[in-house]
């Protein structure tokens, strides 16, 4: 009846009948006590209304899972078989091997590619460098062709070196340095008559020819310009044409008078040449541009003064040092002191020297865990009669000629317990053979199983691989897991009271107080926290506990001004006016009425900083100015960074193990905050 | 306003004051480095020492002043002259590092990173190359972070959202180092597309825009994320509002609504944010610099500290100091420009 009233016309109304009734009150819940009923609905604390709130979150969900889940196995890095304190570096850097397979996925195997033997110039996998029970004969691929393998090697063929300045002042190191740009520095101050000789030797192996033309300069700087390249000043020139010249000489004496140069003076030796580049074409038909290695054959960088010169214009240019592409130094020659002319010379040892040479390659697939764990005859420097004496007195084998240790044999072949499996004699003569002989200096070749010498009673499974010290990296991650949440949780836990007091007082008792109060806190946020660290950490030393003081030092300060906010907002209220009124104290007001309001936002303050507090160990360890002695991610991450490219697991399980943590708890985090604070839902951070 | 101004920045000077105080006094306690290298080079530095009031030198041995510093005998064949140096009480030498910034500005010398080498010249070498590198990371991130942040909020709760705030809550956690240790690892090592390290001053062309790739990627990802973050909920919550409904009733469509509105009043703490870190662009990231060899501040940041040489680090600190109160202060007055209802710190 109601609904329609629009489409009747307004007669039709007019012409309804009511009766009286119509119009009168009806008590409906008369004598009802509906005070004396129970609630429909259920109560609920504000705890369960969070709970509630939180578990809708799902994401949120997953995170506080995830970290309950990290929690209780960083618990179990004592419980793991494979101790760290017990690691032996004889298994450093082990693949991570979680299932026999041989494929090449998480099998423990690694592909050789292009391996040599720069000795013998043949195929790596026929030297005894590897353990031929180790390489997968199904994978062994000898390569056809010769190729080139570039770095500094002792052996090879038709090598030839260069030269590189002997400090790189940051990063990387390469070897394709095109030219040598920066020379070694040179002092020289009283050094009047000294004289420079380069000898230039060697032919380039490949073409048979030097290389390009190329200048030599010696420049100076003043003493106080030493740092600015703009005022390099040149001393003496020569540009070598002639690809038959073998030596140049510099009289620096001479180009200092000519160039009126009298005192405290810097050089530069730089060898210099422009950068040439080729086009060829590429696999794929398109042109690629390369540049064409450049190398100086130096045999000899050798000084000499006059025979009046001092003793300390001598020492000086003794103390002048020459490296050359492998990172080795120039082999200083003998000083001769008697004829008081020379002040010695810094000699390339042409063989460590090699940069560049040919060889046949191969490729093949390597089972580390066979190599290590397997039996092996590389071993022979720990055994000896002494060790061998003791398995047979446990009557592990018998020896039938005390004296002859080729004699030796086991009790029982079917057990592993003696890790030694047989003994062969090897008699070299040390005049005729001394690397053989120095090979097996008792004479004997010991074959060893390798799981029982490193005291294993099986071969072992390291799922995540070991790093250099051999340490089971699963077990040490969750050390680390262990050390960075216990660190975190203590310093949130002190931060969350320090900041709690702190903002409490500056919020609730306001006026100069909080400006006070705000100054310092000020004051300390102002300092860039690498800044804080950094300083604690030189000032007291770089120690767990050091660490955990400088997080505390500035970590309160967002709980406190958190904490100031909450007060803020919350003294002004009402219900606190009316509790005052009655006579509460302070205490009363602030414990009971004000700070449980605002203790959601400061408790998701205070969890949120636990990610963040393992975000800066992790870093200033990672940088190297964090903690020392103590398993951390910064730690672990850095060490085995050098190996990023040989083993990369050592890497990437470690950082994902710390960004899977950060990223559950920051997940955490944000629920618990929807949760005990709805109306900041969807909010910021 | 101008007041207001004035206070704020009169506040951030007397608070950078107090910290760069401290922050000496702290440096000082530490045991004095001694400089390394030839004998002339270190007493060219104890005469530099001598001459800014942080050191005294004697030609006996005194009591009072400590250990002594650097005992120097003079060789040759004339008399013999010795010097014995001490370094002067710290009270004394922060009057004096007081007087030598504000009458010379000068803020001492290398010990060790580059010996003798004036403090100020060596940041003001690295500082371009970290500030070329941020005015990239910002031109890039900014926008990107912004339109991100856009997409994410108008399609609130759809996949694109979620796709995108899962990816920011991904990425915001990452440490740093572990996003620019894989990608030098992906792009450098496996795929050999990017050089590995900061070109150096001989590479072509090439190489030195190709080096600049994975510097702004990582320096971009962070803030791309957290403007994204930012954007996302400040629409979101602009979206939310009665104005916003009201501009959509008055017969606007969602686009004009969104551009004319939604878009304007959630900017007004963007703006600040952004302006704020083009502050930032002086500064430099420790990490990404020693990581790729980058010679900027933020690696030297490193280097000063790993050498012990506490002048340069002092002058590293200081800046990253001043660039974090001034960017802080800057953030709160642009506010009050962008909104003149707003006063940042001000009384109730």
């Amino acid at each position: 009846m109601k609904n329609d009233n629009k489409q009747r016309p307004i007669d039709t109304i007019v012409d309804e009948e009511f009766l009286d009734s119509d119009f009168e009150f009806v008590h409906t819940d008369k004598d009802a006590k509906i005070h004396d009923e129970k609630f429909q609905s259920k109560p609920t604390t504000f705890a369960k209304d969070a709970f509630r709130r939180f578990v809708k979150n799902k994401a949120s969900v997953v995170g506080a899972i995830i970290i309950g889940v990290l929690l209780l196995s960083s618990f179990l890095s004592a419980l793991s078989p494979y101790k760290i304190s017990e690691a032996d570096p004889g298994y450093g850097l082990m693949l991570p091997k979680i299932r026999d397979g041989g494929d090449g996925f998480w099998d423990g195997t690694e592909t050789y590619k292009k391996a040599y033997d720069a000795e013998t110039g043949m195929p790596i996998a026929s030297d005894e460098k590897f353990n031929q029970r180790a390489v997968i004969k199904e994978s062994l691929q000898v390569l056809p062709e010769y190729e080139y393998y570039t770095e500094p090697n002792a052996n090879g063929h038709f090598g030839f070196y260069h030269l590189t300045a002997a400090q790189t002042k940051r990063g990387f190191a390469f070897f394709q340095n095109y030219s040598v740009e920066k020379g070694p520095y040179l002092n020289l101050k009283d050094t009047d008559g000294a004289k420079l000789k380069i000898t230039i030797g060697g032919t380039d192996g490949i073409n048979g020819n030097h290389v390009r033309p190329f200048d030599i300069n010696l420049r100076y700087r003043k003493y106080n310009d030493f740092y600015d390249t703009e005022k390099l000043l040149p001393l003496a020139t020569d540009i070598i044409t002639d690809k038959e010249e073998e030596s140049f000489d510099i009289d620096i004496g001479a180009a200092m008078t000519e160039a009126s140069v009298t005192s405290a003076y810097y050089a530069q030796i730089s060898i210099e040449f422009p950068i040439e580049t080729e086009k060829t074409l590429d696999e794929n038909g398109k042109e690629v541009e390369t540049v064409i290695p450049d190398y100086i054959l130096i045999e000899k960088m050798e000084f000499t003064c006059e025979e009046t010169a001092t003793d300390h214009a001598k020492q000086r240019l003794a103390e002048i040092s020459f490296t050359d592409a492998g990172g080795n130094a120039f082999e200083m020659g003998p000083n001769n002191q008697h004829s008081k002319k020379h002040t010695g010379y810094w000699q390339s040892n042409v063989k460590s020297n090699l940069y560049k040479a040919r060889c046949q390659m191969c490729t093949f697939r390597y089972d580390q865990y066979v190599a290590i764990f397997g039996l092996r005859e590389n071993l022979n420097a720990y055994y000896g009669k002494k060790i061998i004496m003791r398995f047979v007195e446990r009557g592990l084998a018998t020896l039938s000629d005390p004296d002859d240790l080729s004699t030796f044999a086991l009790v029982n072949p079917d057990s592993d317990e003696c890790p030694v499996r047989s003994i062969v004699k090897m008699d070299f003569d040390p005049v005729e053979e001394p690397d053989m002989a120095a090979k097996y200096p008792d004479g004997y070749c010991y074959t060893v199983l390798g799981y029982r010498h490193f005291g294993f009673t099986s071969i072992p499974k390291f799922v995540f691989g070991t790093d250099n010290g051999g340490r089971d990296l699963l077990t040490l991650a969750l050390s680390c897991l262990k050390n960075s949440l216990l660190l975190a949780i203590i310093t949130s836990a002190i931060c969350l009271s320090i900041g709690l007091v702190w903002g409490s007082i500056s919020g609730y008792f306001g006026g100069n107080v909080d400006l006070i109060m705000e100054r310092i806190t000020d004051i300390l946020s102002g300092v860039p926290w690498i800044v804080v660290m950094t300083l604690v950490m030189i000032l007291l030393g770089r120690t767990y506990i050091t660490f955990g003081i400088a997080v505390c030092l500035t970590g309160w300060i967002g709980t406190s001004s958190r904490t100031r906010t909450q007060f803020y907002r919350f003294k002004g209220r009402e219900y606190v006016l009316a509790s005052r009124t009655l006579g509460a104290s302070d205490a009363r007001l602030i414990f009971r009425h004000i700070l449980p309001n605002g203790l959601g936002t400061i408790v998701t303050g205070s969890v949120l900083m636990i990610p963040t507090t393992i975000f800066s160990e992790a870093t200033l360890s990672y940088l190297g100015l964090g903690l020392q002695g103590t398993d951390s991610f910064g730690v672990v991450l850095s060490e085995n960074q050098k190996f990023l490219q040989t083993r990369p697991a050592l890497v990437i399980f470690p950082a994902i193990i710390i960004s899977l943590l950060m990223i559950s708890f920051n997940l955490f985090g944000n629920g618990l905050r929807d949760a005990l604070n709805p109306t900041l839902k969807g909010g910021e951070q | 306003m101008g007041k207001y101004i004035l206070k704020r920045l009169a506040l951030a000077v007397v608070t950078l004051v107090i910290i760069l105080s401290l922050t000496f006094i702290l440096i000082k306690l530490l045991p004095f480095e001694q400089p390394v290298g030839m004998t002339d080079a270190k007493l060219a530095y104890y005469s530099q020492q001598i001459h800014l009031g942080y050191v005294v030198s004697f030609d006996h041995e005194v009591s009072g002043y400590g250990d002594c510093l650097f005992h120097y005998v003079s060789s040759g064949s004339g008399p013999k002259i010795q010097a014995y140096y001490y370094q002067t009480p710290i009270w004394q030498q922060y009057f004096s590092w007081l007087k030598n910034i504000f009458t010379e500005w000068n803020w001492g010398t290398s010990v060790k990173v580059e010996m003798n080498r004036s403090a100020i010249a060596i940041i003001t070498e690295r500082l371009p190359v970290s500030m070329s590198l941020n005015i990239i990371s910002v031109i890039f991130s900014v926008p990107l972070g912004i339109i991100l942040g856009i997409v994410a909020a108008l399609n609130k709760n759809k996949p694109v959202d979620h796709i995108i705030s899962t990816l920011v809550m991904v990425f915001i956690s990452i440490p740093s180092f572990v996003l620019i240790v894989f990608s030098v690892w992906l792009f450098a090592y496996q795929l050999n597309w990017l050089p590995a390290a900061w070109a150096k001053p001989t590479d072509p062309t090439s190489v030195k825009i190709a080096s600049y790739v994975i510097p702004v990627f990582a320096l971009s990802f962070g803030s791309v994320c957290g403007y994204c973050r930012f954007v996302r909920a400040e629409l979101c919550e602009v979206m939310e509002s009665e104005y916003l409904l009201l501009a959509r009733t008055k017969g606007l469509t969602k686009r004009q609504a969104i551009i004319r509105h939604a878009l304007r009043n959630a900017m007004v703490p963007i703006v600040p944010a952004i302006l704020a870190e083009f502050i930032g662009i002086l500064g430099g990231s420790t990490i990404l610099e020693r990581l790729y060899g980058i010679p900027g501040i933020g690696g030297l940041f490193y280097d000063a500290l790993n050498a012990k040489d506490y002048n340069v680090l002092f002058v590293d600190m200081a800046l990253f100091t001043t660039i974090s109160l001034v960017s802080g202060v800057f953030l709160d007055l642009s506010y009050g420009l962008i909104d003149p209802r707003i006063r940042m710190g001000a009384k109730k």
